[in-house]
């Protein structure tokens, strides 16, 4: 196994780890706060669900950019291509965007949320408010996703 | 396929009617009661009065039909009306019968009559607090506070000696062990009582085997470790008396019911107001009005209601032009019904907007198949969810979302087999005609085809977006505004159009000639664009700066797009993780021995349970969100309000729809009213 290999499998395993995490600390807090809401107001169940679940899109944007380095260096379909340094390195900095700002914005996306239950103890047939406001968080993990998948795409292997 | 606004009516009618007709109304589950303009004067203080005798009277016979509901066998059959009559009929005498029982169930319930098992371990509770207050060993304590005697009995004549018991207060027992042949009882007074023991004992020394100090049982390991035996035996020896009563508890059902509705009827007459129509004088000393948004049930109910009770009573319909509170119901046949779930976590449509259930319909369907996409979890759901739905019955909410499961599972099934999801199995070893069947029905294989599956998420999330914005210009010319529909998301379909032509021009030699004519295409849309988003700007010259600055909102279009590659990531974490289920399962197990085929059918049982409701779980939040935040702000506000009904849905009495009676199916008023005439 090359350099390039183990950098390749790293950009998959940092973008799934560091966005994941973002997702688990964003889900935590907004989970938490959620069932704060959910013991006063039993009906506001569904809104808490649904509120609490949005940090969990940094971990599935993380696990779609490690998906799509694993099957670009053929580790899916069993056909591990020969990966230079070089495009090792391409590959993990290429995973970086969709990696740091996936876990940054779960952990501002969960602060949002928790702010949002508000919304959701005042009222519980407000809770599209309440997705609306932290969905704008998720905007620049979703841009990450964007450029992670258009430079790996455009790494030669 | 509509919003229906509801209306707003004023009902007069007569003082002596207000009971009649608010329980009428609280009957109905569509006439929500609006606060009045003048309250009336002194209604308040007799309701109060009223409801606390009334929830008095209800707590009796819940007591009642709680007891009853223990020692009763069940026989249940359905209430019939002339039941419910006869009941009603004989509410005088029932009344004075569920006093003098509800009198008798609290003298049985007192812990002395009750026997002593309970205050034992009361007392035992007791003196451990104080064990624990004075934070010294609770043996010592125990010891200098207790007096303990373990006796060895035969268990045919334990139940003969707790009685005996029972006749002595200061003495407490509970059941310290039992065999097939004798029990030890460990009977505990406080040390001041041990006469009282040794008496006992002594009196009773023909049922005795043996008698033992008992000081080497600490009481606090005696209450922890005999306190469910001493409530089996509690349940055994010291039942309470069986009360006997005429009561049934269907006559019971009826009157918690009918009551009950009584009191909705008084909480609501805070709703009653001031008559303020014509003839104020003479008629405001006569007659009372109340407001109430109806939708078309809520106003049959309110018409016939007026019919009923004639003597004057009018409807009279009020004006909601101005008013930005209008009450609004989703209206769809029972294919879309279950989508209004949906629907409703964001909020109801507002009178001038489209509900967005019959437009959501497919893409929810297609999305959850596909996210799912296993075939074999998708029929383990759809049979689960097919036997509950006819085998329970349920109705109301649970029913549309069991509807609304069912479609789901129906395009998971269909997804699955198309890219050969099944519990996680590589269709391509699977052998014989199963095998060749599942391959034929595979068309995409996820894994291998990652980008090709990510871009058609792309493409169905672009094509939802697209809608999203065609269902706001279909709103804007619902609403009449037909030139501010063209010129805002009109414009915005016309250059998200051209930008996907030039974009695929590239690809079809049939589209070859717009890359010939792309330069003046896009500027002529560009122009118009501008032009249309900056209309509302009053001055000419800003108009085409402010509309071209709206460009930027392209990039909502394109985050919003992009998160629908969630798609593809949800897909293929039920395929993987089934997969590794499998893989787990193969590992630990394996077929060699009986054991290895339990372990692996156990792993693969709970493995794939949990996979499932992880998955289904994770894909329908995801699902909705992508409705919620990326469908539908491009078209939805949710601006409507809901009417909310303050009546009283009878718990045990069927009533028919629309009912025109005054009451719970063909009840007389006079029955009715009985409370208020006792």
């Amino acid at each position: 196994m090359t350099i390039g290999v183990v950098l390749a499998v790293t950009a998959a395993v940092v973008s799934i780890l560091l966005a994941g995490t973002g997702s688990i600390l964003g889900t935590l807090s907004a989970a938490k706060s959620g069932a704060g809401v959910v013991s006063e107001k039993p009906k506001a169940f569904g809104g808490a669900l649904l509120t609490s679940a949005l940090p969990s899109s940094q971990g599935i944007y993380g696990f779609l950019a490690a998906v799509i380095v694993l099957q670009k260096i053929g580790l899916i379909s069993g056909e591990l291509a020969m990966i230079d340094t070089n495009v090792g390195l391409a590959l993990l900095f290429g995973a970086m965007p969709v990696a740091f700002l996936g876990l940054i914005s779960g952990i501002a996306q969960g602060k949002v949320v928790q702010a949002g239950t508000r919304i959701l103890a005042n009222n519980p047939a407000d809770v599209g408010k309440a997705v609306i406001l932290a969905v704008l968080v998720e905007s620049m993990a979703v841009f990450g996703l964007l450029l992670s998948i258009l430079v790996i795409n455009s790494i030669q292997v | 396929m509509s919003v229906i606004a509801c209306d707003i009516y004023k009902l007069v009618f007569k003082r002596e009617q207000i009971i009649p007709v608010l329980k009428n109304i609280a009957l109905s589950q569509n006439v929500e009661l609006v606060e009045p303009v003048v309250v009336l004067q002194g209604l308040s203080e007799i309701s109060e009065t009223r409801i606390s005798r009334l929830k008095e009277e209800v707590a009796k016979i819940e007591k009642i039909i709680n007891y009853l509901k223990l020692n009763e066998e069940e026989n249940k059959k359905a209430i019939s009306d002339k039941f419910v009559t006869n009941t009603l009929k004989d509410y005088t005498n029932l009344s004075h019968e569920v006093d003098d029982f509800a009198e008798q169930l609290d003298l049985v319930n007192q812990p002395n009559a009750k026997g002593e098992v309970q205050s034992s371990t009361n007392i035992v509770g007791d003196i451990r607090q104080d064990a624990q207050a004075s934070k010294l060993p609770s043996e010592l304590l125990t010891s200098e506070l207790v007096y303990q005697k373990l006796l060895t009995v035969e268990n045919e004549k334990v139940s003969e000696l707790l009685e005996e018991l029972e006749t002595i207060s200061p003495i407490n027992v509970s059941v310290f062990s039992k065999d097939k042949h004798d029990t030890e009882l460990l009977l505990i007074s406080v040390k001041d009582d041990a006469e009282f023991v040794d008496s006992f004992i002594d009196h009773n020394s023909s049922f005795i085997k043996s008698i033992d100090s008992g000081e080497s049982v600490p009481v606090t390991l005696a209450f922890e470790n005999n306190n469910e035996k001493v409530s089996e035996v509690s349940n055994e020896t010291f039942e309470l008396p069986k009360l006997k009563t005429k009561l049934k508890l269907t006559q019971l059902e009826v009157l918690f019911d009918v009551l009950m509705l009584e009191i909705t009827a008084y909480e609501n007459t805070k709703f009653i107001g001031e008559y303020s129509g014509d003839d104020y004088e003479t008629k405001s000393k006569t007659y009372v009005e109340l407001h109430a948004w109806v939708d078309k049930e809520g106003y049959a109910v309110l018409s016939k209601l007026v019919d009923s009770i004639d003597q004057g009573a009018y409807l009279q319909k009020l004006s909601t032009a101005h008013r930005s509170d209008v009450r609004t119901k989703m209206s769809n046949n029972s294919l879309i019904k279950p989508f209004e779930i949906v629907t409703e976590f964001m909020g109801i449509p507002g009178s001038k907007e489209l509900d967005p259930s019959p437009f959501l319909a497919f893409f929810f369907v297609v999305f959850f198949g596909f996210a799912l996409g296993d075939a074999g979890y998708g029929f383990l759901i759809l049979t689960g969810l097919l036997y509950y739905l006819f085998a329970k019955k349920p109705q109301g909410t649970i029913r549309e979302g069991i509807k609304l499961m069912i479609y789901c599972s129906i395009s998971t099934i269909f997804f699955g087999a198309i890219t050969g999801g099944w519990f996680g199995v590589d269709v391509n070893v699977v052998g014989g005609t199963l095998g060749e069947t599942l391959r034929s029905m595979k068309q995409i294989d996820l894994q291998s085809s990652i980008i090709l599956v990510l871009v058609l998420s792309l493409v169905a999330g672009f094509i939802q977006q697209l809608f999203g914005v065609f269902l706001e210009l279909v709103t804007y010319f619902k609403n009449g505004d037909k030139i501010g529909g063209l010129s805002g998301p009109g414009t915005w379909i016309l250059l998200l159009l051209t930008m996907v032509l030039v974009a695929v021009s590239g690809m079809s030699p049939a589209l070859a000639f717009v890359k010939d004519i792309q330069a003046p295409l896009l500027i002529i849309v560009l122009v118009l664009f501008a032009f249309g988003q900056g209309r509302k700007q009053k001055n000419i010259f800003l108009r085409p700066l402010i509309g071209i600055g709206s460009i930027f909102n392209i990039t909502s279009y394109l985050s919003n797009t992009l998160s629908y590659a969630r798609l593809l990531a949800l897909g293929l974490a039920t395929g993987v993780i089934a997969s590794v289920i499998n893989l787990i399962a193969s590992i630990l197990g394996g077929t060699d021995s009986i054991f290895g085929i339990i372990v692996t059918v156990l792993i693969l049982i709970i493995g794939h349970l949990f996979n499932i409701a992880l998955n289904v779980l994770g894909t329908f939040v995801n699902i909705i969100r992508l409705q919620l935040v990326e469908f539908f702000p491009r078209f939805y506000q949710a601006q409507g309000v809901a009417i909310e009904p303050k009546g009283y849905k009878p718990m045990y009495i069927k009533v028919p729809e629309n009912s025109t009676k005054f009451g719970p199916i063909h009840i007389n008023i006079s029955n009715l009213f009985i409370n208020s005439q006792k």
